[in-house]
């Protein structure tokens, strides 16, 4: 048997060892301690709209469906026959009325419930009713965003995701006048060889957009005029720490600087569809939160340990080896909005995201490049030291610290340490 | 498809997708726009359903003037994840011609092999295309590229497709 490690060795106030991002053992014990114990983002309600609609997706490396059954509720289940462990579902997402394991025909339906199995007199006493498909213990939501818990959990969702951090997805889903948010026009789909954590770091590290992104910034000066200045080292946009290992970029104060609130409103209020969801938001919401939800312009943040809301998109984060990580980025559409407001969430979604577009590459080029550093084992330590006698605690509890503070990375490394050693 | 086609078209269709594909594989960023025409559309749709792009995302989907900023983003070489830069060699075949007035419609085959960070990849697809003759030769109108891992988790495709 392999000896435990001693994560407190692994995770310092201020650096992380780079075998954390290596260590076959330490990420068998992330799939059980922080997948197989914890809340964990599965899908979005309305990815899943009609009765039969399914979609496949993991918990950690675990493979599930979710799916809407019969009395139009949401349910998890395990992609695995119980009979000899082959997936019951093969496509991506589609609709059907059941899962038929095709290797020896047991059939469920859309709760998981044995309905069949071929030849059954063959068996000697086997409770069909003790084997349906294996679920989660728990589902919990929170405006469509579905999690689930395998076991039963030891706080609900909404103890786990906190008031700040459900704040800001209310900030995402403010944006439709009616507050609901349609993960329904596709996604992309990028692999990469590095730990699933690279990307969580890289979400809300406002550190390296004027590096890593120059490219595209410039692209977006040239087209626009505008100089993107929001990730200097004196600007006023900040990162915080929401609690229970959750992050944001807080652009709010930035965005709200007089002149960019003005040019924003004054430019959405120049079309016609502009106009509309303009006076559609004000009467949903009233004037002052439309428009600070407007200006805002949504959130950008992170949910431990796999999810993402950020701009107009949900991304979900699937580990899949230490060096291996699937993300699937999907722009979210808003409901009963002008339908050019929705089309030009999709094109920004492109311009950035796409796995031709002009950003997001450029992020899984350093997870590759940070993959192959690490390999060097010598002066071990990754440094998150950026800011830390600066960042401030705000009366909400969140921590607060500069945009290209690594305050963000430091709150997710002490929650994956305090949970790698809690649920043991 | 082809039976309106002349011989001598068809070639010079196949001499034109050549050397593009040549351009391609030489990372000729302003070579390869240099070939479409003033107002085109470039799209690399991300479903096999064909669903609207302004309701469904693509791959990428650009009139001119955003292809003109995605390939000046290339150009100036701050694009890490095309620094390097990708080598490639890529073959077009079954080429099929069908001239509708002054336009010309195109299908080809595609199969590139691509070399970057010590890792080799093949991709296959198809490609459409709407050609205008101009002067002696092809403008592109419209091109559409037809990925066969279309809604496959995609790794590095940062070169030109």
């Amino acid at each position: 048997m392999r000896q435990s490690i001693n994560y407190d060795d692994l995770v310092r106030p201020d650096a992380v060892h780079g075998s954390v991002y290596t260590d076959p053992d330490i990420f068998a014990d992330e799939l059980q301690r922080i997948y197989a114990k914890g809340w964990v983002y599965v899908g979005h309600e309305s990815e899943i709209p009609n009765t039969g609609d399914f979609k496949r997706s993991t918990i950690g490396t675990q493979p599930i469906i979710l799916c809407r059954d019969k009395q139009n509720k949401l349910q998890v289940l395990f992609n695995r026959c119980r009979h000899r462990a082959a997936t019951v579902c093969q496509e991506d997402c589609g609709n059907a009325n059941r899962f038929r394991c095709e290797y020896h025909g047991w059939t469920y339906d859309l709760h998981g419930t044995l309905t069949g199995i071929p030849y059954e007199d063959g068996y000697n006493n086997l409770d069909k009713s003790q084997l349906a498909l294996s679920k989660p213990a728990c589902l919990e939501f929170y405006r469509g965003f579905i999690f689930a818990s395998i076991p039963e959990p030891k706080i609900s969702l909404q103890q786990s995701l906190g008031k700040p951090t459900m704040d800001q997805i209310d900030y995402f889903c403010d944006l439709s006048p009616c507050g609901e948010v349609l993960v329904q026009a596709g996604s992309a789909k990028l692999v990469y060889n590095g730990s699933w954590k690279l990307q969580m770091e890289n979400s809300i590290d406002g550190y390296h957009p004027n590096f890593t992104h120059q490219s595209f910034f410039k692209t977006i000066t040239r087209m626009t005029g505008a100089k993107i200045d929001t990730f200097n080292g004196d600007s006023i946009a900040g990162v915080r720490a929401l609690g229970q290992g959750n992050t944001h970029i807080d652009y709010a104060a930035y965005n709200h600087v007089s002149q960019r609130k003005d040019a924003r409103l004054h430019g959405l209020k120049s079309t016609s569809w502009g106009r509309k969801y303009y006076d559609d938001m004000v009467a949903a919401h009233g004037q002052k939160r439309a428009e600070d939800v407007i200006v805002v312009g949504g959130t950008h943040m992170n949910i431990f340990p796999n999810l993402v809301v950020l701009g107009q998109q949900v991304r979900t984060i699937r580990p899949i080896r230490p060096d291996r990580t699937e993300v699937e980025l999907a722009p979210a559409l808003l409901k009963d909005v002008p339908d050019e407001l929705n089309t030009m969430r999709i094109r920004q979604f492109e311009q950035f995201y796409s796995p031709h577009g002009g950003g997001i590459h450029d992020d899984i080029e350093m997870f590759n490049r940070v993959q192959e550093g690490v390999q060097c084992t010598m002066d071990p330590w990754l440094i998150f030291q950026r800011g830390l006698h600066r960042e401030e605690q705000l009366p909400d509890g969140t921590v607060r610290g500069q945009v290209t503070d690594e305050t963000s990375q430091r709150a997710m490394w002490q929650h994956w340490l305090k949970v790698m050693q809690e649920n043991d | 498809m082809t039976k309106n086609s002349s011989g001598e078209l068809i070639q010079r269709v196949e001499s034109f997708l050549y050397q593009e594909a040549q351009l391609m594989d030489d990372n000729n960023y302003q070579g390869w726009l240099d070939l479409f025409d003033q107002e085109c559309n470039y799209w690399i749709p991300s479903n096999r359903e064909d669903l609207d792009p302004s309701k469904h995302i693509s791959i990428l989907y650009c009139d001119r003037s955003m292809l003109e900023q995605h390939i000046k983003r290339l150009i100036e070489g701050k694009a890490f994840a095309q620094s390097p830069k990708s080598r490639s060699i890529r073959s077009v075949s079954n080429v099929l011609v069908a001239q509708q007035g002054s336009m010309i419609d195109v299908t080809a085959n595609f199969l590139v092999t691509e070399l970057r960070g010590h890792q080799q990849n093949i991709h296959a697809g198809r490609s459409e295309y709407s050609l205008r003759v101009a002067n002696s030769d092809f403008l592109i109108q419209k091109k559409k590229v037809i990925l066969l891992g279309i809604d496959e988790p995609q790794d590095n495709v940062t070169f030109l497709l």
